[in-house]
């Protein structure tokens, strides 16, 4: 089966001699969850641009279901696959109201404004935002407005998502909710690529990492090999996940926990803890309400 | 919940007020009008006070300019009624205008400007010379705000040197911003002439004639004290 997006040898300058983007090889599947790692000014939001066909690449090759993306007609069909999510999502909301914004996409497609309308409503329950229906637009905070674009994106059902940089500039509810809304799309079987320098959210959210250093993926491969290679990461000006390095500190400790799942959430990482202190014969923890009075909930709680 | 006008309803008020202020000689009635114009922004469609008075600064400070020339056609005789009338007008004209332009979102008026079968390239012109006002305010607005932060203290002339290096970099912002707009709106599926959505609130007949209801009035008070006089 032919991927749903491929890149052969792309490559991209904004000026001539400089490239962006380098010699990039990706295949985007259906149901895939891929996060592109790299610092500030890696290309990443290049990258998406490209993938979105937004640009004209200077070398290689854009193919969409087995097509390459050449001419106009490739390309609108290209993007009508692809729901791009920009870094600020106020360069993409652009109606009054949120439920006129999320309609906005369906009615350049030619759909009725009441269709448009009822889809858009249908859409804002399902990524349980619809108390936003009727606000203004402007009047959201940024991750509201996230939530809102995402909900754009998702009223036209595309294959593909794009999502430069979602969770910047989220609160920890933000993100949370923002992680709600990608489970909820993926559900729907889109696959989702996402740009990030954030490693925490690469580890708890894709199955797969792409590393970017100036221009070039360097790394390619499972979420739990690349993010825990910290000469890798450190390479490409990356912190490792938290989780990770906190896990990867306790198998050094206890070396049978080394063939265990590395932990993404905090709440996996209070398993993995649990279960190292439970497998050592010499310390057993007791349950945490006689250790401390009115302790709240799980040792470390929450998704992230 | 607010009803929100319809851009119906403020398109016609709009007109009717911006007709009058064309029509009805300045002195007496431009006060008068310029005060109906912004009870009917204040009261009937809530925009801020703050915003009505702020963007009517534009316009005044034009007008104010306008006085300059014309007086120096005049020879200063500033009782001549030439001076004033012109600016007079533009001003109560211009509050009109704006009157529209404050309450009603643009994408509204771009539907409006479509349901009354204006050619799509001028509406999406209209659209894009929208994009690029806005870019424009958002950017200048940012960097002087920027700048009274990074600065606070500076001399006349290191302000001057400092408005300088803004007005140099404000463009290749503004372009920049509105790039950034050009590729959400492609993200968003317009890949030629953009579809406005439709306004949520219905146009009401009602609500069109009580908003003419006033400047109704006002065009009679006025033919009768011309006829009085």
């Amino acid at each position: 089966m032919s991927p749903l997006l491929e890149t052969q040898g792309l490559g991209y300058q904004y000026i001539p001699g400089a490239w962006a983007l380098r010699d990039i090889n990706l295949r985007i599947h259906a149901g895939d969850r891929l996060a592109v790692l790299g610092a500030n000014g890696a290309g990443k939001s290049t990258l998406l641009l490209a993938l979105a066909g937004m640009l004209h690449l200077t070398e290689g090759q854009l193919i969409c279901e087995g097509r390459p993306v050449r001419s106009r007609q490739s390309r609108s069909y290209l993007r009508d696959k692809i729901g791009l999510l920009l870094q600020n999502p106020e360069d993409q909301l652009f109606a009054p109201t949120v439920e006129q914004d999320v309609a906005f996409g369906l009615l350049q497609r030619g759909v009725p404004n009441h269709t448009a309308l009822d889809r858009s409503r249908a859409v804002l329950d399902r990524l349980r935002i619809s108390h936003l229906a009727g606000r203004q637009v402007h009047q959201l905070s940024l991750g509201e407005k996230k939530r809102v674009a995402l909900a754009g994106l998702a009223a036209v059902g595309p294959s593909l998502l794009l999502l430069d940089e979602p969770s910047a500039g989220l609160d920890h509810d933000g993100r949370c909710a923002l992680l709600e809304v990608l489970r909820s799309l993926q559900a729907g079987g889109a696959a989702v690529v996402l740009t990030t320098h954030d490693a925490d959210l690469a580890a708890q959210w894709a199955s797969t990492v792409a590393i970017l250093d100036a221009g070039r993926v360097t790394a390619q491969g499972g979420n739990q090999r690349i993010l825990s290679d910290h000469g890798l990461l450190d390479s490409a000006r990356l912190v490792p996940p938290s989780t990770y390095v906190a896990a990867m500190a306790l198998r050094e400790l206890y070396p049978p926990s080394a063939e265990w799942k590395l932990p993404a959430t905090l709440s996996e990482l209070d398993q993995f803890v649990r279960r190292i202190a439970q497998s050592r014969p010499s310390h057993t923890p007791q349950p945490r309400d006689e250790r401390v009075p009115n302790a709240p909930g799980p040792l470390l709680s929450g998704e992230l | 919940m607010i009803r929100r006008s319809h851009p119906g309803e403020v398109f016609l008020t709009s007109i009717a007020w911006l007709s009058l202020s064309l029509v009805l000689p300045p002195l007496p009635w431009t006060l008068f009008l310029f005060a109906c114009t912004s009870a009917a922004a204040l009261v009937q469609f809530r925009i801020p006070p703050r915003r009505w008075f702020a963007a009517l600064g534009a316009p005044g400070a034009f007008s104010l300019l306008a006085v300059v020339p014309l007086a120096w056609n005049a020879s200063f005789d500033l009782s001549d009624m030439r001076i004033w009338s012109a600016p007079l007008r533009s001003f109560t004209a211009s509050s009109a205008v704006l009157l529209l332009g404050l309450s009603t979102p643009m994408m509204e008026l771009l539907y409006a400007g479509r349901s009354l079968r204006i050619p799509a390239p001028w509406i999406d012109l209209a659209f894009l010379l929208y994009r690029f006002a806005a870019a424009a305010v958002e950017v200048s607005a940012a960097m002087t705000r920027a700048m009274s932060f990074r600065a606070p203290r500076a001399s006349w002339r290191h302000q001057v040197r400092a408005s300088a290096w803004l007005s140099a970099s404000l463009f290749q912002r503004i372009l920049a911003r509105a790039h950034r707009t050009e590729y959400g709106l492609a993200a968003r599926g317009v890949s030629g002439w953009v579809v406005p959505p439709a306004p949520m609130t219905a146009f009401s007949l009602s609500m069109a004639a009580w908003s003419l209801c006033w400047p109704a009035a006002v065009a009679l008070a006025a033919l009768l004290h011309a006829r009085w006089r």
